[in-house]
């Protein structure tokens, strides 16, 4: 070799040379990864050949279609009896009722926990040690001892009375008339609700109007804001206007809604009217509202305080007070900070409602469970049962990546 | 050799260390290396110089193999780095690095962080790595700190372990990316110092860098680099004092 | 990169000192009280409203536990709450399981703390030790559920005899290992692992797994026993252990098991191949760790303790038992589930996806059930898995996904800079997550790890579904009695509450306070 001269100067390719095939790092990456998969497939194959054997042995039927058949017991307050089928009819029901419980349970969460969130920053020393304690109690106790307190302690053996003929539940009504307004007792409770009252489409369309006119309420108040600098107040100018056709559509049209009164029935054993509600809902969705909450609460606390602080400082610099500074420089942060671990806690609630098994509220894991305790084939049914919270699952990841994309930060 | 050119390839009499022939790097459809043709001499002292963005970077990071060159061929001391992983190996045993941001072991004490590798690649006892560890702590001034952790020391204190971290494989050839680019202003001379030392002990050097008295002083040969390709080559004093091409004198114009 | 590196510019593997607040201001009470509670009008309006409620709040829970509460379920059953149906005649080994354990723990905690006293000298730092204040701020929850049990629930010594044993023997652990000199560290960590084990043993009797806990726990001591041999014992003994090794695991091959022989037979074979390579230390390791093997399993065949089998666990000791296995159990393969995630290689990602995201789609019940009706199904098991073993099963599972998450954050907190510089050493990619990635992930995670396990306790709670009586629902079986047929329920749900928050609070402090001293998120 001469010195200065390019050693593989004389070939004119100057692709790389391909090594043998067992040191090749390319060749090496795909072995692993075949080998892996194959590896995984043949473990899984064995695990379930032997649960298809095992099955056969202990003449459990795996197919589906057992879940078309009656699945034997009854659901009460739901039009379910033992003739109605798993799939869809018991399914729906159940599902229906874990949204129920979910949708009512976030919405105590969220209340909740925003409020003490913000109390644990108060400068008022008691607030903020009230929403301390509430936070280290409720966060650091499990979620179903909660649930069956409020199921056994408070509800089934607490202050309440039972309900039957002999022993009226309590009924309290409207002060100065004879209408009921809650019905209380250690197993069911009746309280108002909305019930339909003649036709409701002029109504509907008198709403969809309303909500045309707010929207452009919005834009001109906005343009008046841009164009001239006044205070837009577009947020009381929408609901104003959006309100006002609304009630006097309301009144206009007859009241299409009235309330519903709850009312023991005449065998004084059930409720009539009213939102009929038993213990099991009840303990659940309140349990639950109130430990979700104190999870939401250290979220929205951790949020505004990681807001930097030279925030408030260039805030302060700006001369904006209080209040603006919240709503326009820290609050809009903290928010994109807390909105995914709250969207993941709304998930944990929902998957949560699970623990109403132990207080036999028939949402769609206590229906489950009660069905293979009558004898339906626990594989399937569980198969399925997963099947669905990775529904919800899935639909949650979903919104938050919607959300995610939304509100991230512009940046490199 | 005394000509200012683009052709990187002339090492004179030297013989061969490092060799690139029509290298091309992508990320993605950025092209950030244009068919480069480049050789460095058995104990050459090799100046990378350019803006930022011009590929400087990912050459000597290209050598390693801490980025996949897409084409052309590169050979360290007689080994094609291919995908064969014996080669890659003995390529990255051969090669120190030192880097910009230091990326010490946090975890590990100063001397942990030198003895690593010898210990876990080539398989050295402890008390002949440490040995081995402490001459380089000694070398590069600060056998005192060997029992710290990186945290606890000053970024040029910390600059020179990593460069005897990197001679403790005892390298044929030292990759230098920027190494002086985070350091405050005072501590860049130590770490300098120590370069210099080495490039007098013969050690075969790539230098990424900013330090243009540096290139002056130690180079062999400077390289300036745009736009992912070689624009101009040539010894320090004439590259500094009569370059050709106008982005070379544009560049020259902007930092001096 | 927009990424926080772990503890920012600084170290984030040395202890940071617990930030001291700002200086407080000397105020009277007066000052004290306008200042917190009347600063302003409304601020007034909202102490005259909070303050009454919160007065009556503490009046009725004080009535409630002090009066009006009926405890007797609970008094009369405390020993049901605590271990269940143990058998009553077997609860020397529960009590001794405690005692033992204390100390192993006190030791532990110890050597802990003089090897970071240690380390702080080397590196010159100065070592503020941690104030009994702190670790009160943490652990009085747990002191004060102890005292609750002790003052207001026992009538016998008995209880008290045992954890003032309990306090003592902890006490001399940790003062044991604190004053042992720097070079008995490898004896301290060795013996305080021992006692864990061996408290363990005592109620799972010493057969199945327990000589490979037992040899687990000697590997400091003869790690650091080896690290001292001269050049010219260690060239003699390498060979002769390793060899020696070798015929062990050929005789537990022909005596008693297949696997474990063929297992010994490989470890073996490893050490041959390093005394091949010249690395002599770490050959008699291995050769003293497999002749260790034989000995412990030997001894403790002719010990010949039998074990209480699982079944017979209950209350809060098996809620306790459950939470830490399956911790221990799921912590390995959620490692290796967040390197799969992340490593280069698409199918391997995509599987540890798919089982991260299963498990974590569902519910934990789900699995449980899944566990009590069918996980057996799955394996061709001789004699059908016991109830507890499926429920620790697929808690282990579904709590490996989370850990898997967990870990993941860690790993993407340690800066790319640390791979490469390994790659530029010549260090093979799995070289490099054993020695550089790994450790600091993990470190950077321990505070999480705390959240994993006090929400892994707070779910055992779930075992009662599946008929296992964990601590909450012994009270079925108290409510059971004919004593306290619904009478005190919400007084035996009070305590049960009580119980998991003393337990679930502390950790919690716990893990805020690991967080600032790792000063993780920190920027």
């Amino acid at each position: 070799m001469l010195y200065g001269v390019p050693l593989m100067a004389e070939t004119q390719a100057v692709q790389a040379t391909r090594p043998p095939p067992w040191r090749d790092v390319r060749v090496l990456g795909i072995v692993g990864q075949i080998v892996a998969v194959v590896s995984v497939v043949l473990v899984l194959r064995w695990l379930i050949g032997n649960l298809f054997t095992n099955l056969d042995e202990a003449g459990i039927d795996r197919g589906f279609d057992v879940l078309n058949q009656p699945t034997n017991f009854a659901i009460r307050d739901a039009n379910f009896d033992s003739r109605s089928p798993l799939w869809p009819d018991m399914v729906v029901i159940g599902v229906k009722n874990t949204l129920l419980s979910a949708a009512v349970g976030i919405v105590i969460a969220v209340i909740l926990g925003v409020l003490i969130g913000i109390g644990r920053l108060s400068e008022n020393w008691l607030v903020a040690r009230l929403s301390q304690i509430y936070v280290e109690i409720l966060r650091n106790i499990p979620p179903l001892v909660i649930i069956a307190f409020f199921s056994f302690a408070v509800f089934t053996f607490g202050p309440f009375p039972p309900f039957n003929p002999s022993s009226p539940p309590w009924q309290i009504n409207l002060p100065g008339t004879d209408t009921t307004a809650l019905i209380l007792s250690n197993d069911r409770w009746g309280i108002p609700s909305i019930a339909r009252d003649g036709d409701l489409l002029p109504f509907w369309i008198a709403l969809a109007v309303a909500a045309v006119v707010a929207i452009g309420l919005w834009t001109w108040r906005t343009r008046v804001n841009i164009n001239t600098g006044a205070p837009h107040r577009r947020g009381l100018w929408a609901w104003g206007g959006f309100l006002l056709i609304a009630v006097v559509a309301f009144v206009l049209l007859d009241t299409p809604y009235r309330w519903s009164w709850p009312m023991v029935s005449e065998s004084g054993r059930r409720i009539e009217g009213g939102f009929a509600t038993n213990a099991g809902y009840l303990s659940v969705t309140i349990a639950l509202g109130l430990y979700t909450a104190s999870h939401i609460a250290e979220i929205i606390r951790g949020s505004i305080l990681a807001v930097p602080k030279g925030q408030t400082e260039a805030a302060n610099a700006l001369a904006l007070t209080g209040l603006q500074r919240y709503r326009f420089v820290v609050l809009p942060q903290a928010m994109r900070i807390a909105i995914p671990p709250t969207i993941n806690q709304f998930l944990n609630l929902t998957k949560n409602t699970s623990l109403a098994t132990v207080v036999a509220y028939p949402e769609i894991t206590s229906l489950v469970k009660t069905a293979i305790g009558n004898g339906k084939p626990a594989v399937q049914l569980l198969v399925m049962l997963m099947a669905i919270y990775l529904t919800f699952s899935l639909i949650i990841s979903v919104v938050m990546n919607q959300v995610n994309r939304r509100f991230q930060l512009v940046g490199r | 050799m005394t000509m200012v050119d683009a052709d990187a390839t002339n090492i004179g009499t030297r013989e061969t260390m490092i060799e690139l022939v029509d290298v091309d790097k992508f990320f993605g459809d950025f092209q950030a290396l244009k068919k480069i043709n480049m050789m460095v001499g058995k104990q050459e002292v090799v100046v990378v110089i350019g803006p930022s963005g011009s590929g400087k970077s990912t050459l000597i990071r290209c050598i390693n193999r801490l980025e996949k060159h897409n084409a052309g061929r590169i050979v360290v001391d007689g080994t094609e780095l291919s995908d064969d992983i014996r080669n890659i190996t003995e390529i990255r045993r051969e090669t120190g690095m030192v880097f910009q941001s230091f990326n010490l072991f946090p975890h590990l004490t100063v001397l942990d962080n030198i003895t690593l590798a010898p210990r876990q690649v080539a398989r050295r006892s402890k008390s002949e790595a440490e040995e081995t560890a402490m001459s380089l702590l000694e070398r590069v001034k600060i056998p005192e700190q060997a029992r710290k952790f990186p945290g606890q020391l000053s970024g040029g204190q910390q600059q020179r372990v990593a460069i005897a971290r990197a001679l403790a494989m005892t390298p044929k050839v030292m990759l230098f990316d920027e190494p002086t680019s985070a350091l405050d202003p005072e501590m860049i001379k130590e770490v300098l110092d120590t370069m210099k030392d080495l490039a007098e002990d013969g050690m075969t050097m790539i230098v990424v860098t900013h330090e243009m008295g540096f290139a002056r002083e130690v180079a062999d040969r400077v390289v300036f680099m745009a736009d992912g390709e070689i624009v101009e080559v040539g010894s320090p004093e004439h590259f500094f004092t009569n370059p050709q091409e106008e982005r070379t004198k544009l560049f020259l114009s902007q930092i001096l | 990169m927009t990424m926080t590196e772990v503890g920012g510019p600084d170290n984030p593997f040395i202890l940071v000192n617990e930030p001291e607040g700002p200086p407080s201001e000397k105020l009277t009470p007066w000052e004290w009280i306008r200042k917190n509670l009347f600063s302003s009008w409304v601020n007034t309006l909202i102490t005259l409203i909070f303050g009454p409620i919160a007065l009556y709040l503490i009046y009725r829970f004080a009535r409630f536990v002090f009066v009006t509460g009926r405890w007797d379920p609970v008094d009369s059953n405390l020993e049901l709450f605590m271990i269940g149906t143990y058998p009553r005649e077997e609860r020397w080994r529960v009590v001794s399981q405690l005692i033992v354990m204390s100390a192993g723990i006190g030791g532990a905690l110890g050597t802990m703390n003089a090897s970071a006293k240690a380390r702080r000298k080397l590196t010159g730092e100065e070592f503020v030790p941690t104030s009994w204040r702190t670790y009160a701020s943490s652990y009085w929850s747990v002191v004060l559920f102890v005292l609750v049990l002790l003052v207001g629930f026992t009538d016998t010594t008995g209880p008290w005899l045992m954890v003032g044993a309990m306090v003592v023997l902890g006490v001399a652990g940790w003062a044991a290992t604190t004053w042992l000199p720097d070079a008995l560290r490898p004896l301290s960590w060795s013996a305080s692992a021992l006692l864990i084990v061996v408290s363990f043993q005592l109620l799972s009797g010493t057969g199945g797994w327990a000589w490979f806990y037992t040899v687990l726990a000697l590997v400091p001591l003869i790690s650091g026993v080896v690290g001292r041999l001269s050049p010219s014992i260690a060239r003699m003994a390498a060979p002769a252990t390793v060899g020696l090794g070798l015929a062990i695991a050929i005789a537990a091959l022909v005596t008693s098991s297949v696997v474990v022989g063929l297992v010994g037979i490989l470890v073996g074979i490893y050490g041959l191949v390093l005394v091949r390579q010249g690395d002599r230390l770490d050959a008699t390791r291995v050769g003293l760790i497999m002749i260790a093997s034989g000995v412990v399993t030997v001894l403790y065949r002719a010990i010949g303790l039998s074990g209480i089998d699982w079944s017979e666990w209950s209350g809060l000791h098996l809620t306790m038992t459950v939470a830490v296995a399956s911790t221990l159990l799921a912590f390995p393969i959620g490692v290796l589930l967040a390197l799969g995630r992340r490593s280069s290689l698409p199918a391997i990602r995509v599987m540890s996806v798919a089982y991260i995201e299963f498990f974590r789609g569902a519910p934990l019940i789900t699995f449980l059930l899944a566990g009590a009706f069918f996980l057996g199904f799955f394996l061709n098991t001789e004699s059908p898995l016991s109830l507890i073993t499926r429920a620790i099963a697929a808690i282990t599972l579904f709590s490996a996904a989370y850990i898997a998450e967990i870990v993941r954050g860690g790993l993407q907190a340690v800066p790319k800079g640390q791979v490469e510089a390994g790659l530029a050493s010549g260090l093979s990619q799995p070289q490099i997550t054993r020695f550089i990635v790994l450790p600091q992930a993990l470190r950077a995670v321990i505070p999480a790890m705390v959240g994993q396990f006090i929400s892994l306790f707070k779910d055992t709670s779930l075992l009662g579904i599946i008929a296992l009586s964990e601590f909450l629902d012994v009270r079925l079986l108290v409510h059971a009695q004919e004593d306290f047929r619904g009478f005190g329920i919400a007084e035996t749900m009070t305590f049960v509450a009580f119980g998991f928050w003393a337990f679930a609070f502390a950790m919690s402090r716990e893990s805020q306070r690991l967080e600032r001293r790792l000063g993780v998120g920190q920027r």
